[in-house]
């Protein structure tokens, strides 16, 4: 149970549904029965803030990213942005849920509306909270959003909507709609155990594939899709050696095994997402800069990724990795190098030296220096880069101490402002990420650092409300520079994920960033 | 006897009674985190963190939220689950037949090899026999549930591939996580069934029993096991009670979708309304094998009686 996350999160980011290859193998039938125990969440999207493979299964969205990761339409047919970005007018492709009600404008005046209800309490969507005024119909198929500013991550986060028919919504009520939710996505439910599976049949009506990057517009080749919600790794493992399973995440430690399995084929793919440790700024003596950089340099990633992930994570000096727009290599040279002398000269500097003589640093009262580190406790790869962290550390006369708890405790701690360093990681395919996690107005809730910076601000403002990409560009790479140089994470590394997949599916493809996709597959002989 | 168990039917009142009070209070109190930080997700405002606690009523106060769960449970109603938006006892229900096949499979199966072995190595006490079993009872034993279980996989579904790894939708799934619990059971039930049977085996009325020249058979299966059974029926009941509550592991290896997964999962997703259902029903379960395994002593054991 505890590592469930792990194959979880590998498969989530490998199996989103999605591009047909032009060149992929040709065949229908089979079900493709796969494991994800973090799927075991709501299906209504107004409700969940884990959105995964069943939701992707069951609804649509206005946009897709294509193989070159450029907004491709979904639902979207065709649209057009007015001039200063606070409009974008939408033309609908013809498409219908499940329900037999149209996709049309309406329906999406309406559930546009819903997820930018000030008064929602939807995760999905938040984005849109204050932004979006209106959403006016201009014809069946043709609506305009409204929203007070430009917003540069719109189509990210229009690509994130899970557009439901509010027919069947208003009608059963969300705790109704969870038991028959309506979408106009590739499969239609079958059977949901809370505690089991879900599971879906093929929605043979589905033909709005975006035909500028799939091969065939639907329905989708297989015949249903299973989520089993399956935890366990050696479970899981064992299952996808017997077929009970197709497509799997592997954990680093099991790939050598699973890669000598004649019937599997391995894919590798860089994580849109980073490991990092951050530091609570907001509280002494957390607040001063050097000491932050002081760890930053104590920290070998190079050693790191060897002993932590025995390669299988990419060094990482900056807040954006390599696989997320926005990152810029450039930057590399100015983070921090592993270099225990400018730590060790740093930590003095401040007061930080060894009074009792072992080996330990004392705080500048001389009395014992105490760092705790929240790490989560669902996962050995989590210990296992603590404890990386803390030798590396402790090289330089840094005492950390590490506390494992719940990852929902570790949460919790920081949003009170009342922790010290925690062990954390994100995902995401957009650089406003920065934003949840520096801006002050998120203190108390994403902003885990409590960092308050206003050039900083003012710079993430910049860059969320610029529509040209060359200048939005350059702003970004003068947060990830400030990020840097103010050093509130110290950032370690960017997994490269392996993703097994049994030979007898086929037609499967592999999406820059989403991974393994499977419209086009079909179990074969 | 009526009397009897209609009191520990009322003693059994205060005590669900004040179970609920520590969880509920626990939960908001004693464990950090609430389900409103898992809804919002990891990219919240703390708005919106709160605008969901307030529509799950979790910004009022803790006596008032107790008040309103009391009235709902006297009702019969348990509540919604936060994270599944079902009923929790629908939920509960759908899991709670795959907690009893393997209960019952696993207790009986477990009962009936330990009983065996436990007569056989009282008997062939100290010989080759006893010796060698006592070393397989020891080394199952000691084996960790998990590891059995990933064994048994590794063994029967990935080498032979004669059952399936995991899932519940045929009786071949539950081969393997029924030998699984059987196996502690067996092990259990015959260290104990051993050692009382050497105490009654030794026993003045045994040695009675043969000098009248009594068949071994019905000396050691009507004389001699009947009188072992009052510390085997305690041991499983504790058994069924505790399996009944959910046998986490062996659930969670095998994919089982039962109570002790429901429970975990709801523990880890702060789900409120399911813990407290789950742990209801878990204490309901112990509550009521404790009062049948009390009757059965009567039935087992005529010189105990119930007034």
């Amino acid at each position: 149970m505890v590592r469930k996350y792990l194959l979880s999160l590998g498969f989530v980011a490998l199996l989103m549904l999605g591009v047909l290859s032009v060149t992929a193998q040709e065949g229908t039938g089979g079900i493709l029965v796969v494991p994800d125990a973090a799927s075991n969440v709501p299906l209504d999207p107004f409700v969940t803030s884990w959105h995964s493979t069943p939701h992707y299964a069951l609804f649509s969205t206005l946009f897709q990213k294509d193989m070159d990761l450029n907004y491709v339409g979904y639902l979207a047919d065709t649209w057009e942005a007015s001039e200063d970005g606070t409009q974008l007018t939408i033309t609908l492709v013809d498409a219908t849920f499940s329900d037999g009600t149209p996709v049309d404008a309406e329906a999406l005046k309406w559930n546009i509306m819903k997820y930018a209800d000030p008064e929602a309490t939807a995760s999905q969507g938040a984005d849109l909270r204050g932004l979006v005024t209106d959403v006016t119909v201009v014809d069946e198929k043709t609506f305009t959003i409204v929203m007070t500013a430009s917003y540069a991550p719109l189509y990210n986060t229009l690509a994130g909507l899970e557009i439901v028919s509010p027919t069947a919504y208003d009608t059963l009520g969300p705790d109704g709609f969870e038991a028959n939710p309506v979408g106009a996505g590739p499969y239609l439910l079958k059977e949901k155990n809370a505690g089991n599976f879900v599971s879906f049949v093929r929605n043979p009506d589905f033909t709005w594939a975006p035909e500028e990057i799939y091969a065939s517009t639907g329905p989708v080749s297989l015949d249903g899709l299973q989520v089993s919600f399956v935890g366990e790794d050696q479970t899981i493992l064992a299952a996808f050696e017997t077929g009970e399973f197709q497509i799997i995440g592997i954990p680093p430690q099991n790939i050598v095994d699973v890669e000598s399995n004649p019937d599997v084929t391995l894919v590798t793919q860089m994580e849109t997402g980073i490991r990092y440790f951050g530091f609570n700024t907001s509280k002494a003596p957390w607040d001063d800069v050097k000491l932050r950089q002081a760890f930053n340099y104590a920290i070998n990633r190079d050693e790191f990724v060897a002993l932590a992930w025995d390669n299988r994570c990419e060094p990482l000096y900056q807040p954006l990795p390599p696989s997320i727009w926005g990152h810029n290599p450039e930057l590399d040279a100015t983070s921090y190098q592993y270099d225990p002398d400018k730590a060790n000269a740093l930590l003095d500097e401040l007061g930080y030296v060894d009074v009792t003589g072992d080996g330990i640093r004392e705080t500048p009262e001389g009395t014992e220096w105490v760092i705790p580190m929240a790490v989560q406790s669902e996962g050995d790869e989590w210990k296992r880069m603590a404890e990386v962290i803390e030798s590396q550390l402790r090289d330089v006369g840094i005492p950390l101490t590490i506390e494992l708890m719940e990852r929902q405790a570790l949460i919790n701690l920081t949003t009170t402002g009342e922790h010290d360093l925690f062990l954390l990681q994100y995902g995401q395919t957009d650089p406003s990420i920065l934003t949840y996690f520096f801006d002050p107005e998120r203190r108390g809730g994403s902003n885990r650092t409590w960092f308050v910076n206003d050039e900083l601000t003012a710079l993430l403002k910049a860059a969320d409300s610029d529509l040209n990409q060359e200048t939005r560009y350059e702003t970004i790479t003068q947060i990830s520079q400030m990020v840097i140089d103010q050093s509130p994470w110290v950032f370690l590394c960017t997994p490269v994920n392996t993703t097994g997949i049994r030979n007898e599916l086929q037609g499967w493809n592999l999406h820059p960033q989403d991974g393994v996709q499977t419209w086009n597959a079909f179990i074969g002989g | 006897m009526n009397k009897y168990i209609l009191r520990r039917i009322a003693i059994a009142v205060p005590l669900i009674l004040a179970i609920m009070t520590i969880v509920f209070v626990m939960l908001r109190v004693a464990v950090p985190g609430d389900p409103a930080l898992l809804l919002a997700g990891d990219q919240a405002t703390p708005e919106l963190i709160e605008k969901i606690r307030e529509s799950l009523g979790l910004n009022r106060p803790i006596w008032e939220q107790y008040l309103i769960f009391l009235r709902n449970a006297a009702m019969g109603d348990m509540g919604i689950s936060i994270i599944h938006r079902q009923p929790v006892m629908d939920i509960i229900f759908s899991a709670f037949p795959f907690t009893v096949a393997v209960t019952f499979y696993s207790v009986t199966f477990g009962t009936a090899l330990g009983l065996l072995v436990g007569i056989i190595t009282a008997i062939k006490r100290g010989t080759w026999i006893d010796n060698l079993l006592m070393v397989v009872i020891v080394f199952f034993y000691s084996i960790p549930t998990f590891w059995l279980g990933i064994m048994l996989i590794l063994i029967f579904a990935v080498g032979l591939r004669i059952l399936p790894v995991q899932g519940a939708t045929t009786w071949q799934h539950f081969v393997l996580p029924v030998a699984t619990l059987s196996v502690g059971q067996a092990t259990l039930i015959a260290r104990l069934t051993r050692s009382s049977m050497i105490e009654i085996l030794n026993a003045d009325f045994i040695r009675t029993a043969r000098s009248k020249g009594l068949p071994s058979r019905k000396i050691i299966l009507v004389h001699a096991l009947k009188n072992s059974l009052i510390p085997i029926i305690t041991v499983v009941g504790l058994s069924v009670g505790g399996l009944l509550g959910g046998a986490v592991i062996t659930e969670s290896i095998f994919g089982l979708p039962g109570v002790g997964r429901l429970a975990i999962e709801a523990i880890g997703n702060r789900d409120y309304p399911m813990i407290q259902a789950t742990v209801l029903m878990v204490a309901i379960t112990f509550i009521f094998v404790n009062l049948i395994v009390d009757l059965i002593y009567a039935f087992v054991d005529p010189r105990i009686h119930y007034s």
